[in-house]
């Protein structure tokens, strides 16, 4: 709270801090937050909100201060192990050991890009009340080679960085990325789309998606736990935010990028963020496919959309049980089969938090679902935000939901 | 196979007192221009107050109990409960324009 409202050019604010949480107390429990202690202080909350309103503004309240906010290019020299160190204590690295920038390294990866290094690749924030910093192709080049990524990697990761959507968002919900790659890049760099490619083991995969993460955090400006990363449980996602390549050759549907306006041989990025709620399942069984399937897409978060990631045996069996020859047909019948009572619906934190509010503003669907009964089924989530990922090495039919927002698919082609 | 680290480890011990230079991994901040702070009430007798809600895990029902403890304890303040429009990142330009017409203070209930 300090911290976005020093960045938004108030660093005197008067704060009043109650206990957590506020979500889900009664009046009378929240009477006695009003009559008791600010938890951060120690003292009586009224008499803090009062003062706030009614002290005088101090000379410290009215003095200018300086921000000082420059970035050198490099460190101040020093051994390895201090460098180390200190690029921990700094809070730049995953706390996972890192390849350490040297301009040599960081030359070798730029020369995997046409692009100029000091060339802006874009801004980038931790949420959407904080500060957008800004960044250079040499400044992603620095994340990169930390990360452990080989140069021919780079445009992929570039790509990311261009995409200006953080893998390092601040919310207090422990929100994670996924990164699905399509096109010829998946095998010139040689990532995995087949066994165990949601996992370790996959060089391409594991380094682009960490660089991902380091770059997010360091070219926002930070991700510094209690500060600007307030997730209340944390996200091992986060580790390399789920990046995969899709199974384009054994997909019995168009590729991903394809559905989103691109050309097979584009080489293309696409991004997801939320990725907290998973749900899992083995095949679709002919009798009750149908039901298990509801029952999996009712016990996610309503607030997070569904990514039905499914390995290209369980694609194929979609098609075998409910004729779902295109991509499209299936995600309209997870439309109109993912439904819930409205009354339980709108009663979620969740939906009382981010879509009440617009519901009330008259924004579509959410103010016809609003006007809905009680008991009546609505559908859970926008036709929209449904998507699908065919991935897995065909060892069995598994497959999974992912709670997530699909944000956007960027050119990788561009960044070469 | 894996291989037998000796010689890499060896060749480290060598180099472990040298310095080098890396590069600095952070981006580059905007410009922060500093905002005045609003002069402070003498009392808030007589003042109205407003208590704006934004939406968010339940910090309504905590600003009508804060309401109701200015109801009993300090009656000549007067305090109006509002919420304001859209999700709590969304502006509200048409509440914030009567804000600055009607309210002497306002408290603002931010729900994180």
């Amino acid at each position: 709270m300090k911290a976005v409202a020093y960045a938004n050019g108030m660093p005197h604010q008067r704060f009043v801090f109650v206990p957590m949480p506020v979500m889900g107390k009664s009046p009378a429990e929240l009477r006695a937050y009003v009559d008791g202690k600010d938890p951060v202080t120690g003292k009586p909350v009224m008499a803090e909100v009062i003062e706030a309103l009614s002290k005088p503004l101090s000379e410290e309240d009215k003095k200018k201060i300086s921000f000082d906010r420059s970035t050198p290019r490099f460190v101040d020299s020093d051994t390895e192990a201090n460098l180390h160190r200190l690029f921990l204590e700094n809070q730049w690295t995953d706390r996972l050991p890192i390849v350490l920038p040297t301009e040599e390294r960081v030359s070798e990866m730029l020369a995997a890009t046409s692009h100029k290094p000091n060339e802006v690749v874009g801004r980038m924030r931790p949420t959407s009340t904080r500060e957008a910093w800004e960044y250079t192709v040499e400044k992603v080049a620095v994340n990169a080679v930390m990360a452990g990524a080989k140069p021919e990697y780079f445009p992929v990761i570039l790509a990311l960085a261009a995409s200006e959507v953080t893998a390092r968002a601040s919310t207090t919900t422990s929100a994670a990325a996924m990164v699905v790659v399509n096109g010829p890049i998946r095998h010139e760099i040689g990532m995995n789309w087949g066994i165990g490619a949601m996992g370790p083991y996959n060089h391409a995969n594991a380094t682009i998606g960490r660089a991902y993460g380091l770059l997010s955090q360091n070219l926002q400006g930070g991700s510094e736990p209690g500060k600007t990363y307030l997730g209340s449980q944390g996200n091992s996602y986060g580790y390399n935010s789920l990046t995969f390549a899709e199974n384009e050759e054994r997909s019995p549907w168009e590729p991903f990028h394809v559905q989103h306006g691109f050309k097979t041989e584009d080489s293309v990025v696409s991004i997801f963020r939320g990725c907290r709620t998973t749900s899992f399942n083995l095949g679709l069984r002919e009798k009750h496919w149908r039901e298990h399937v509801r029952n999996m897409l009712r016990g996610m978060n309503p607030h997070n959309p569904p990514t039905l990631i499914l390995d290209p045996i369980t694609a194929r069996q979609f098609i075998d049980r409910g004729d779902f020859d295109t991509k499209e047909k299936l995600i309209q019948w997870i439309h109109d089969n993912a439904t819930m009572p409205a009354g339980v619906y709108w009663d979620y934190q969740l939906i009382r938090n981010y879509v009440y509010p617009r519901a009330l503003n008259g924004e579509e669907p959410y103010a016809t679902k609003l006007k809905a009964a009680e008991d009546e089924l609505i559908p859970i989530f926008r036709l929209e935000d449904i998507h699908l990922v065919v991935v897995g090495g065909e060892t069995n039919g598994y497959w999974r939901i992912m709670g997530c927002h699909y944000q956007k698919s960027v050119s990788i082609d561009e960044w070469r | 196979m894996r291989k037998n680290g000796v010689n890499r480890n060896q060749e480290a011990a060598v180099g472990r007192s040298e310095k080098i230079v890396v590069m600095n991994p952070m981006g580059y901040p905007p410009t922060i221009k500093q905002l005045g702070m609003a002069p402070r009430l003498d009392s808030l007798d007589g003042k109205t107050v407003y208590l704006v809600d934004v939406r968010f895990d339940d910090g309504d029902i905590l600003l009508q109990q804060m309401e109701n403890w200015f109801t009993e304890h300090k009656p000549k303040v007067k305090t109006v409960f509002v919420r304001k429009s859209g999700v709590y990142t969304q502006d509200d330009t048409t509440l914030f324009q009567e804000i600055k017409e009607k309210a002497d203070a306002v408290i603002l209930g931010v729900g994180h």
